[in-house]
């Protein structure tokens, strides 16, 4: 089978602390343990970024979203126009753009570079984040806000006549584009509420996790199918992951318990509505999931680790697989086990991880030709 | 001499592109996204010496911010004037989107706010707002985006559209410059709002006397809000060339013939929506065209008004027709009332972009800086 591997976009640099010791200020949105430098949107270092992915044998990176970061379709454009091959999954928060617009400019993206986009849907997201962007809504209202939504990207990319639309949050009358993907836009989705089940289970191509011990992914697997049944969907399933690899074992412990002393030192994990967890954020019920795993054990098991998720609140990506790269593959591959073929992996020292993770990349590739997936 | 007097030396040309090849008279055959099209299209006129080209905004139309961007790549100093209409994105989210298209592409951005034409064209991106709601609306959405752009730090809005408490843009416009906004609209409830908050107002082509009155509006409503100077202003028309008047003319009424035939059936049909009922469209941008159009089918020097009526007054569509002489100083008219920026496009979109930045830019440029020495010479 085939196995997606997605890394992550940016448009800043960043050094490591090591790299600069005793460096204080803002942490980068993309990595707790290392400080941006240089200017917040650096071309040639988002070009950089994008084509070490593309080497490495990511199929596409995450372009994040937050209310104060650059825009999005903007950073995709510049990724596409860098590679040849690597796609984009570009998060969109619904509730800024009008529907009828936000399928447009996918839309318009895809267009331009045929079958390298897809949509990452984030609705849960965090309250004080949300009012920034003037979204006042509570999360169950906003749910119910991305049901409507997604039903009108959908009849705005697939519709060949004009039509109408009259939802509890979305009105439109005599609409169409003359802009439609050329390939169908596969939609991710996030969250672990009973909210987000239900809704994720109508609309998703691909249903994201947060990096569970196997045994929290096995349950959220089944509850995601058993939600998009009635729909006669069954999606892809994604685990996103932090691995921390080193060519022993040894080291790669050592490297992780570097990374938690950086990120204690920075201050990125104190000021917990500007990291990068809102950009992911699942809040409340898949934040309370982690952190259970988390104060349960340190290590789940093989190699999930879980100190840094305790350290900075569990609220986003921010478990680890720590190991030589083969460990690692292994770890991961026991995910693909479950029924999981999207894997989403990023480091901490973006350019650098990119590239060694090229080994796990291709370890994992060659292992799940001979795994079986758990038959649904 | 008036401090409002003709500069010549900052007049802006501009013209427009899409993503594929249509026209009122040209039904498109291919994709609706051409990149090698559109990339010809703005290396045209950039090649041409246009100063900037506008995108356009609809409800059924590619993303305007994408095909920038996309066209930034591919030309060196060409400035991209983007349409632009408030009521379909949060404010917020529109001004990291345009600083960070201004960052990538090095300062060439600019915004062309379109508050709206008719109910139902707005309806289709699902804004239900009256027409003078959506110029009150775009009132507040100007000022958000003004102070996203030239202002850091976090802030709180509370308006009767928007409200927000904490934002704080993390991108700005490219090297700490101004991002400039043009601003259409030729309502009562239009020139208040623009008049305040437009760096240019844009208005579609008039006759000389009508394009003197809105200009004079304009003005006047600046000036009562306590603004320094006025905002620039642009005037879009459609000019015919030929090489001689005869020839221009000859070339006119064929396309004029087209429009009305097989070829602009589909694009008449397009516009059906803003034809309104008894009253005329609900515009008043289309019905100012109209009512110059029922007066006479010539103006001025070589506008012409046909081709206008023939698409129900829909958008920029009248035309000035001659050889390149007679259209520049025709254009040099429009100078002598106050226009600072002249928006040019043809039927035949890439050829006529092709033949205005060979043949007639060239003489609009030099009669300016012929009027500016003579004015230099005069005043010395």
């Amino acid at each position: 089978m085939t196995i997606e591997f997605i890394g992550i976009a940016a448009t800043q640099a960043t050094t490591t602390a090591e790299q600069r010791s005793g460096s204080a200020g803002a942490v980068t949105a993309q990595s707790e343990a290392a400080v941006p430098v240089g200017p917040v949107v650096n071309k040639a270092y988002a070009a950089e970024l994008a084509r070490t992915h593309e080497a490495a044998g990511f199929d596409r990176v995450l372009i994040a979203h937050t209310s104060s970061m650059p825009d999005g379709f903007l950073v995709a454009d510049q990724v596409l126009e860098a590679t040849d091959r690597l796609g984009v999954l570009l998060a969109h928060r619904p509730g800024f753009l009008a529907p009828t617009l936000a399928a447009r400019a996918y839309a318009t993206l895809e267009n331009l570079h045929p079958g390298r986009v897809a949509m990452h849907v984030i609705t849960g997201g965090d309250d004080a984040d949300q009012a920034r962007d003037g979204d006042w809504t509570d999360k169950p209202t906003r749910y119910r806000r991305t049901d409507d939504f997604l039903t009108v990207v959908r009849k705005t990319w697939e519709s060949t006549e004009r039509f109408d639309h009259d939802g509890e949050f979305y009105r439109v009358a005599d609409s169409w584009s003359s802009v439609r993907p050329t390939v169908p836009i596969p939609v991710y989705f996030g969250g672990a509420s009973e909210d987000a089940v239900r809704v994720g289970g109508k609309h998703a191509d691909a249903y994201a996790f947060w990096g569970e011990p196997l045994e929290g992914i096995r349950e959220r697997i089944e509850q995601v199918r058993a939600a998009a049944a009635p729909y006669g969907r069954s999606p892809r399933f994604s685990v996103s992951l932090r691995p921390i690899v080193a060519d022993t074992e040894e080291a790669a412990w050592a490297r992780a318990e570097a990374i938690l002393e950086q990120t204690r030192r920075t201050a990125g994990w104190q000021a917990p509505d500007r990291r990068i967890g809102t950009t992911f954020g699942e809040q409340a019920e898949g934040a309370r999931r982690l952190m259970a795993a988390a104060q349960d054990k340190e290590v789940h098991d093989k190699r999930l680790w879980t100190a840094l998720a305790k350290a900075t609140g569990a609220s986003y990506n921010s478990t680890a697989l720590v190991g030589t790269p083969e460990q690692v593959a292994e770890a991961l591959l026991d995910y693909v086990d479950l029924g999981v073929t999207t894997l989403l992996i990023r480091g901490f020292d973006p350019l650098a991880d990119a590239k060694r993770y090229a080994r796990v990349i291709e370890l994992v590739r060659a292992g799940a030709g001979s795994h079986q997936p758990v038959a649904v | 001499m008036n401090d409002l007097a003709p500069t010549y030396d900052n007049v802006e040309i501009l013209g427009m592109i899409g993503t594929a090849d249509s026209s009122e008279i040209r039904q498109r055959s291919g994709p609706v996204i051409d990149p090698d099209y559109t990339r010809r299209f703005a290396q045209v006129h950039e090649e041409g010496g246009f100063d900037r080209v506008l995108i356009g905004y609809g409800s059924n139309r590619p993303d305007g911010v994408q095909v920038a961007h996309h066209v930034a790549a591919v030309t060196e100093r060409l400035g991209l004037l983007i349409a632009h209409r408030p009521g379909v994105v949060a404010p917020t989210v529109a001004s990291r989107t345009f600083a960070t298209l201004d960052v990538f592409t090095k300062g060439r951005v600019a915004l062309n706010i379109v508050t709206g034409g008719t109910d139902k064209e707005q309806r289709r991106d699902g804004d239900y707002l009256s027409h003078d709601e959506r110029y009150a609306r775009t009132d507040e959405y100007l000022q958000i985006l003004r102070a996203a752009w030239d202002t850091s730090g976090p802030r709180d809005f509370h308006g009767s559209y928007y409200e927000f408490e904490g934002y704080e843009p993390g991108v700005h416009p490219y090297d700490g410059r101004h991002l400039e906004l043009f601003f259409g609209g030729s309502s009562p409830a239009a020139y208040a709002v623009g008049s305040v908050r437009a760096d240019t107002y844009m208005l579609w082509g008039e006759p000389l006397a009508e394009t003197g009155e809105q200009i004079s509006t304009v003005r006047q409503k600046a000036a009562e809000a306590g603004r320094d100077r006025p905002p620039r202003v642009s005037v879009s028309f459609r000019p015919i060339l030929g090489s001689t008047d005869a020839a221009a003319w000859e070339r006119a009424h064929a396309i004029l013939g087209q429009m009305n035939g097989a070829a602009g059936a589909k694009f008449r049909d397009s516009w059906k929506h803003l034809r309104g009922g008894a009253d005329g469209p609900e515009n008043a941008g289309s019905r100012r065209l109209l009512a110059a159009a029922a007066k006479g089918d010539l103006h001025d020097r070589c506008l012409w008004t046909p081709t206008s009526a023939a698409m129900g007054g829909g958008g920029n569509s009248t035309a000035l027709v001659g050889s390149p002489e007679t259209v520049a100083a025709a254009i040099l008219d429009y100078v002598e009332i106050g226009v600072d920026a002249v928006l040019i496009r043809g039927y035949e979109p890439i050829e006529d972009a092709e033949d205005y930045g060979k043949n007639l830019l060239p003489l609009v440029r030099q009669e300016l800086a012929h009027r500016r020495r003579t004015r230099e010479v005069a005043s010395a």
